[in-house]
C-alpha cells in the first residue's frame, strides 16, 4: 500500500527487540505507530532508555532488524527498505536524509572543514558550491574560525556543533537529530534553536528531533510525541500551535508554558515520579529547575495560571 | 541567516595579555621533550659505562665480554681494512635485501588480507581459524617447509620473513577495522558516503593506529626471522656474520653484528612510530 503523498515517513506497529550479549531480550520499542508529514518537525521526548535513539536509527536506515513496517516517502528514498540511492534528490543538491548522532560523531583524523565536507561528498557539488556551504554552516554554528582545527582541539559542545553543521550542509529532505543540543550551554542552545528553525524554514526539511528538553521540543516542533518508559510506546501526541518563529517571543506566549507543563506531567509519570503529587505550579518549578534553559518559560507558565 | 533575532556574538578578543603564560607553556613542553630525550640517551650510555667498568675490574670475562671501547676499536677495522669492509658491506647488502623484500611483501599482503577480513564477515569467518592457528607457531619451525617449497637460498628466507610479518600486520589491521568506534561506520552509512571514499576517508584512517602498531611489531619479527634463518642457512648476511664470528671466537665482531641489528631495530621502530604520529596526529601522545 502506497502511503499518501504528504506522508514522509509512516511507521506502523514498530517493535524493536535487542538481544543482549548473554542472549536475554530487551524490548526497546513496542508497536509504535506514527506518521510524519512532509515538512513537519516532530519532536520525540521520553525518559532515558525508552528507545528514542533506537527509533531514530531505524529511521536513518542504520538498523533494519525490527518488526513492523516503516515506509519512507522522502525524495530520493521511497519504499520499505533502508536508504536507497536516489538520483533526483542528489541532482537538486540535497541529501535524502542526514543524521546528527547523540554521541560524538566527528572524525578525529579530519579537520572541522573536512568533516563537514565529507557529508557533502555524495552530492558531487562543484568545488566552489561545496566551499560556500561549508563556510555558511560553520558560520551558522559559530565555528567560522575553526575550519582548520581538529576535533580533539575542540570542546564536546563544539564537536557536536560540527556534527550539526555537517548534517545541515546537506540540506536533507529528512533530518534526524538525536539530542543535538544536549551538550550545549543554555544560551548557545537557544541561539542554535533559532538557527535550526530558520534553516528548516528555508529548506522545508522533514525533521524528527529527539530531545530530553521539553521546552526545546515545544520550541522547535510542530508536534511532540511522548514515549513511555521502556519499552517505548507512544504515550501522548500533542500538536504545537503556531507560535511564531522567534524562540524568545514564543516563550512569552501562555500556550507555550501550558504545553510545557502538560508534557512535563506526562513525562514525570513515566519517569516514576507521581505526577499527581506535584501541583502544576510546582511541576513547572521543577521543570525550570531541571532545565537550565527553562527560566522564562516556567515563569510564563505561572503567569498564565 | 535572514531574520534571526538572536545572533552568535563575534569571536571574543583576548582581554588580558596571556603571552607570558603561553611562553611558559611552550617552555614546559620543550623541557619535557628534552628530558625524554636525555633519559633515552643517558640510560644506554650508563649501561655501557657499567659494562666497561665491569670488564676493566675483571667482573666480566674479557674474552667473552670485551669492553665497549675495545669493540668500538675493533669496529674501526671495518672502516679501514678494505677486505673486512667489503665483507661487512656484502653481509649488510644481503641482509638488507632479504629484510626489505620480505618485510614489504608481508606488510602489503597483511594489510590487504587484514582489510578484507575486517570488512567482509564471511572472509573473516573463513580465515580466522587458519590465521589464528598458524600465527602462534614459531616461524623458524616452518623454515624446513619453506625450503621444501622454495629451495635453499634467498627465496625461502624471504618467504619466511614475509610470512612472519604478514600474520602480525594482518591481525592488527583486521582488529583495527573491527574495533573502531562504530559511530564512524554509522556516519558513512547515514551520509551515503560512496564505497571508495568510505574506505579511504573512514575505514583506513580509523584503523591506522592499530595498523602502525602491527607494522612496528612486524618489523621486529622480521629482524628475528632474518637473523635466525641466517644462523642456520650459512648463506651470508649479518646473522651469519654473528654466528661465524662466535664460532671462531672473534667476539668483538660478533658484538658489532649485534649492535647493527639492535640499532636497526631501534631506529626503524622509532621511524615507524614517528610515521604513525604523522598519520594519526589525534592519536599521538
Ligand atoms: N545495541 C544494544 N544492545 C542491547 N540493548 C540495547 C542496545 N541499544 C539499546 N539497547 C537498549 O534499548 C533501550 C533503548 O535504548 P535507546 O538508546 O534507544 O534509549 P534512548 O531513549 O535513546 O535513551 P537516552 O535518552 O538515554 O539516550 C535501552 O534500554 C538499552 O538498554
Ligand atoms: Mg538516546
Amino acid at each position: 500500500m502506497e502511503p499518501p503523498d504528504e506522508t514522509a515517513v509512516r511507521i506502523q506497529g514498530l517493535t524493536k527487540i535487542f538481544l543482549s550479549r548473554k542472549g536475554t531480550a530487551v524490548q526497546a520499542l513496542d508497536s509504535v505507530d506514527l506518521d510524519v508529514q512532509r515538512g513537519e518537525v516532530v519532536a520525540v521526548i521520553g525518559p532515558s532508555g525508552c528507545g528514542k535513539s533506537s527509533l531514530l536509527r531505524i529511521l536513518a536506515g542504520l538498523d533494519d532488524v525490527y518488526d513492523g513496517r516503516v515506509d519512507w516517502n522522502v525524495d530520493g528514498k521511497a519504499g520499505a527498505a533502508g536508504p536507497a540511492p536516489g538520483g533526483e534528490a542528489h541532482r537538486a543538491g540535497r541529501l535524502t536524509s542526514a543524521t546528527v548522532f547523540q554521541s560524538d560523531s566527528t572524525l578525529p583524523w579530519q579537520t572541522v572543514g573536512q568533516n563537514v565536507r565529507l557529508g557533502l561528498c555524495r552530492l558531487r557539488l562543484e568545488r566552489t558550491e561545496a566551499d560556500a556551504r561549508v563556510a555558511e554552516v560553520l558560520d551558522l554554528v559559530g565555528l567560522a574560525g575553526f575550519t582548520q582545527a581538529y576535533p580533539h582541539e575542540l570542546s564536546g559542545g563544539m564537536r557536536q556543533r560540527v556534527a550539526i553543521a555537517r548534517a545541515l550542509a546537506t540540506r536533507p529532505h529528512l533530518l534526524l537529530m538525536d539530542e543535538p543540543l544536549a551538550a550545549l550551554d543554555a544560551q548557545t542552545r537557544l541561539i542554535m534553536q533559532q538557527e535550526v528553525l530558520n534553516i528548516w524554514q528555508q529548506t522545508r526539511s522533514t525533521v524528527v528531533y529527539v530531545t530530553h528538553d521539553i521546552e526545546e521540543a515545544v520550541t522547535v516542533a510542530d508536534r511532540v510525541v511522548v514515549l513511555s518508559a521502556r519499552p517505548g510506546r507512544i504515550r501522548k501526541v500533542r500538536d504545537v500551535p503556531a507560535l511564531g518563529r522567534s524562540v524568545t517571543d514564543m516563550r512569552r506566549e501562555s500556550v507555550f508554558g501550558d504545553l510545557v507543563v502538560d508534557l512535563w506531567e506526562s513525562i514525570a509519570g513515566e519517569v516514576g515520579m507521581s505526577a499527581s503529587a506535584s501541583s502544576p505550579a510546582s511541576a513547572s518549578a521543577s521543570a525550570s529547575g531541571s532545565l537550565p534553559g527553562g527560566g522564562p518559560a516556567a515563569e510564563k507558565a505561572e503567569v498564565a495560571r | 541567516m535572514t531574520t534571526a533575532p538572536v545572533r552568535s556574538a563575534p569571536a571574543p578578543t583576548a582581554h588580558t595579555d596571556v603571552s607570558v603564560q603561553v611562553e611558559r607553556l611552550r617552555r614546559d613542553r620543550t623541557r619535557t621533550r628534552h628530558r625524554r630525550q636525555a633519559w633515552a640517551v643517558l640510560t644506554p650510555l650508563v649501561l655501557l659505562g657499567l659494562w666497561e667498568l665491569a670488564t676493566r675490574v675483571g667482573v666480566l670475562d674479557e674474552r667473552f665480554f670485551p669492553p665497549p671501547t675495545a669493540i668500538l676499536h675493533d669496529s674501526l677495522k671495518f672502516a679501514f681494512d678494505a677486505q673486512m669492509r667489503g665483507e661487512l658491506l656484502d653481509a649488510l647488502g644481503q641482509s638488507g635485501m632479504r629484510l626489505a623484500v620480505g618485510f614489504l611483501i608481508g606488510a602489503v599482503a597483511g594489510l590487504v588480507v587484514g582489510l578484507a577480513t575486517g570488512l567482509h564477515p564471511v572472509t573473516r569467518y573463513a580465515l580466522s581459524s587458519v590465521v589464528n592457528g598458524i600465527y602462534p607457531l614459531p616461524k623458524l619451525a616452518l623454515f624446513p617447509l619453506m625450503i621444501i617449497f622454495f629451495g635453499v637460498g634467498n627465496v625461502s628466507m624471504i618467504a619466511l620473513i614475509a610470512l612472519g610479518v604478514f600474520f602480525i600486520v594482518c591481525i592488527n589491521t583486521s582488529s583495527g577495522v573491527l574495533y573502531t568506534n562504530p559511530v564512524y561506520g554509522d556516519v558513512a552509512t547515514a551520509f551515503e558516503i560512496p564505497r571508495l571514499v568510505r574506505l579511504r576517508s573512514i575505514t583506513v584512517p580509523a584503523a591506522i593506529p592499530s595498523i602502525v602498531d602491527g607494522v612496528r611489531l612486524g618489523f621486529g619479527q622480521a629482524l628475528i626471522i632474518l637473523v635466525s634463518t641466517e644462523f642456520v642457512s650459512g648463506d651470508g648476511g649479518i646473522g651469519y656474520l654473528i654466528w661465524n664470528s662466535w664460532q671462531v671466537l672473534d667476539v668483538p665482531v660478533m658484538f658489532v653484528g649485534l649492535a647493527i641489528v639492535g640499532l636497526t631495530g631501534w631506529l626503524v621502530s622509532a621511524a615507524i612510530t614517528r610515521l604513525g604520529n604523522r598519520l594519526a596526529p589525534w592519536h599521538a601522545e
